[in-house]
């Protein structure tokens, strides 16, 4: 039996995925251009919707037993649906989670959401969601998110690629795999070299697939020194209660976690979270990382660069597609370098 | 040969009453660009010679005989130039070169010498792409926007368009400025979809200059919008290349509602001249 079920988004609940018995894995775009996926998306979706269905149509996802998405943008919402329609066979399951997280009915609802998720898993793969094995599977994930959490607290001595590949490879192996800073960062040679750079720059954006602006911020001297990436510090940023109702503290992490431009929690939200990222990281800039075509990224990103435009803190925005052009974005990245730095 | 229509003259200059034998830093700054290349010597901060070429397939090839072409009537040799800084798309690629600094950097820093220390916002229009830069009176970079990765609104689609009409690419801009009455813009500006519109409109018996007109009428309105997002401060000038085409450098200003510095200098030389620049700050501080 397959035993892996992949997810796009991380408002999907791994752990609920992990007690019905299988090993969540995020689908990643990859860098190859989509081809198949053009018969079903326009060329003005985001290219991780677009890789990603490309990916299951050329048979790369047959190992999956299941695709599960969260209620995010339109563009996910109708990729979930052209994904039930291509996959009539597969378990393809939208959890719908709330928008406005601070409802007073949010937690309410969320629950309820999640109990008929953990249904229709029970239901389709014929498996108990038992209460001890959603304690099990939050304990195991919050292992895994406290140690990219404590990897994440030496990142200086890590370059900005070990960070990527650290991340970029976490949500993708089975969570004992990284249960430790050590394993975290196994095969990772920690870069001395990076100590000496002395900018420091946090990016945000929806995710980062591709090492492309890494390799160019190592490669000027610059440091990533705090992140806003679903796939990046907002994954573990957050644990889940162990003590409780297993579903009830799923519920509450979801609404208590740094929020992505899909959910509202309050208005400054998150400028006031970038705001407090680049004080308390003392960075000097911030580069916007945006997907091109990526509508909630874009929404958000005018009151963003408003209010570090207030507190005068320079910002760069970078809009990219699969991959980030190297000529393109390296100009782009030396000269907003060029500016933070004296003289 | 049939005329390239395209082909904008190469050359070279060197000031004639500059001793540098006494001089106390010699510096160079060299500009690989997508299309042209230029290389510009100062002595103690001031010109003393330069050159503008055509980028050829090699960027150090294309470097090396820009600064062979600055020195070609001077005396002075390569190795007697303390220090260099290669700027542009090839900048890595400056064999010479002590330091790299992008373009943006460079042209801000050129704008603030050539045109002085009030300039505020400084249009690079380029050969393969198009920068809205903001600078402090002392030529430092304090925001910038670059437009798409595509080569809309900048050198090499005046060249295609140049090809196409057949018309020569300095006189591009006069020619589009003399029409009866203002035709509306081509809709694209993409040098791939703007050259089917021009030809299109050629087979509807339209003038060469109408043409020209909608093309750069085009042109100005999309590097307006560049412009617009970063916000203009005064004073405004335009550096690179395009600075060169009066059509299109007086439909921006229109759509603006603003005038900007008319040089009395190459505006291309200018990343180079901040590179030079840049250089010699860079020895001073050594």
């Amino acid at each position: 039996m397959k035993n892996k079920i992949g997810y796009l988004c991380t408002y999907v609940p791994e752990e609920i995925i992990h007690a019905a018995g299988f090993l969540p894995v995020r689908i990643a775009p990859s860098t190859t251009p989509p081809t198949r996926a053009d018969a079903h998306l326009q060329s003005y979706t985001c290219c991780l919707a677009r890789s990603c269905l490309d990916q299951a149509l050329a048979g790369r996802l047959n190992d999956l037993a299941g695709v599960v998405f969260a209620h995010t943008c339109d563009t996910m919402q109708g990729l979930a649906d052209i994904w039930r329609e291509s996959f009539p066979n597969l378990f393809v399951e939208t959890v719908v989670g709330p928008v406005a997280l601070n409802s007073p009915h949010a937690q309410k609802y969320l629950v309820a959401e999640l109990r008929r998720f953990v249904a229709a898993l029970e239901q389709h793969f014929d498996v108990r969601v038992t209460e001890d094995a959603l304690r099990a599977s939050i304990r195991i994930y919050n292992t895994r998110r406290r140690a990219l959490a404590d990897f994440y607290a030496r990142r200086a001595e890590f370059s900005a690629v070990q960070w990527f590949n650290v991340m970029n490879k976490a949500l993708t192996t089975p969570p004992e795999a990284i249960s430790d800073r050590r394993s975290a960062t196994s095969n990772q040679q920690s870069a001395i070299e990076n100590q000496k750079s002395k900018i420091g720059v946090v990016l945000v954006g929806a995710t980062i697939d591709e090492p492309t602006l890494p390799q160019i911020l190592d490669d000027l001297g610059a440091r990533i020194v705090a992140d806003d990436f679903c796939n990046g510090a907002r994954y573990f940023d957050t644990l889940v209660a162990e003590e409780g109702d297993p579903i009830e503290a799923i519920a509450a992490r979801e609404l208590t976690r740094a929020t992505c431009p899909c959910k509202h929690r309050a208005l400054d939200d998150r400028a006031e979270r970038l705001l407090k990222l680049v004080k308390d990281n003392r960075a000097d800039g911030v580069i916007f990382y945006h997907k091109k075509f990526c509508d909630p990224h874009a929404w958000d990103y005018p009151p963003l660069a408003a209010a570090l435009d207030r507190e005068k803190i320079p910002h760069l925005l970078l809009e990219v597609e699969q991959v980030a052009p190297v000529g393109q974005t390296r100009v782009r990245v030396e000269a907003f370098l060029e500016m933070l730095s004296e003289g | 040969m049939p005329q390239e229509f395209w082909r904008w003259k190469e050359y070279n200059w060197h000031a004639p009453d500059i001793a540098w034998r006494n001089a106390k830093i010699i510096t160079a700054g060299v500009d690989v660009g997508s299309v042209s290349t230029q290389a510009v010597v100062m002595v103690d901060g001031k010109l003393f010679a330069y050159a503008n070429r055509r980028t050829g397939s090699s960027s150090p090839d294309s470097a090396r005989r820009a600064m062979d072409c600055a020195l070609e009537e001077t005396d002075l040799a390569l190795d007697k130039i303390h220090y260099v800084v290669g700027t542009g798309y090839g900048r890595v690629n400056v064999p010479f070169a002590h330091k790299t600094m992008t373009e943006i950097a460079c042209h801000a820093r050129g704008a603030n010498f050539l045109y002085g220390a009030s300039v505020r916002t400084v249009l690079d229009m380029g050969g393969q792409d198009c920068k809205a830069i903001k600078i402090d009176a002392q030529g430092k970079v304090v925001n910038f926007l670059m437009n798409d990765k595509c080569a809309a609104g900048t050198g090499r689609g005046l060249e295609v368009i140049a090809d196409l009409l057949q018309v020569p690419i300095e006189e591009m801009g006069e020619l589009s400025l003399r029409v009866e009455k203002e035709p509306e813009p081509v809709s694209s500006t993409c040098v791939v979809f703007a050259k089917s519109e021009a030809l299109g409109l050629l087979r509807k018996g339209w003038k060469k200059n109408d043409v020209l007109a909608a093309y750069s009428r085009a042109m100005a309105h999309r590097v307006a919008a560049l412009l617009k997002r970063i916000g203009i401060e005064k004073e405004f000038v335009i550096t690179g290349g395009i600075a060169k085409n009066s059509g299109i450098v007086t439909r921006l200003e229109k759509e603006l509602g603003i005038v900007a510095r008319k040089p009395d200098f190459d505006t291309q030389i200018a990343g180079a001249v901040g590179a030079a620049l840049i250089a010699k700050k860079m020895k001073d501080e050594r």
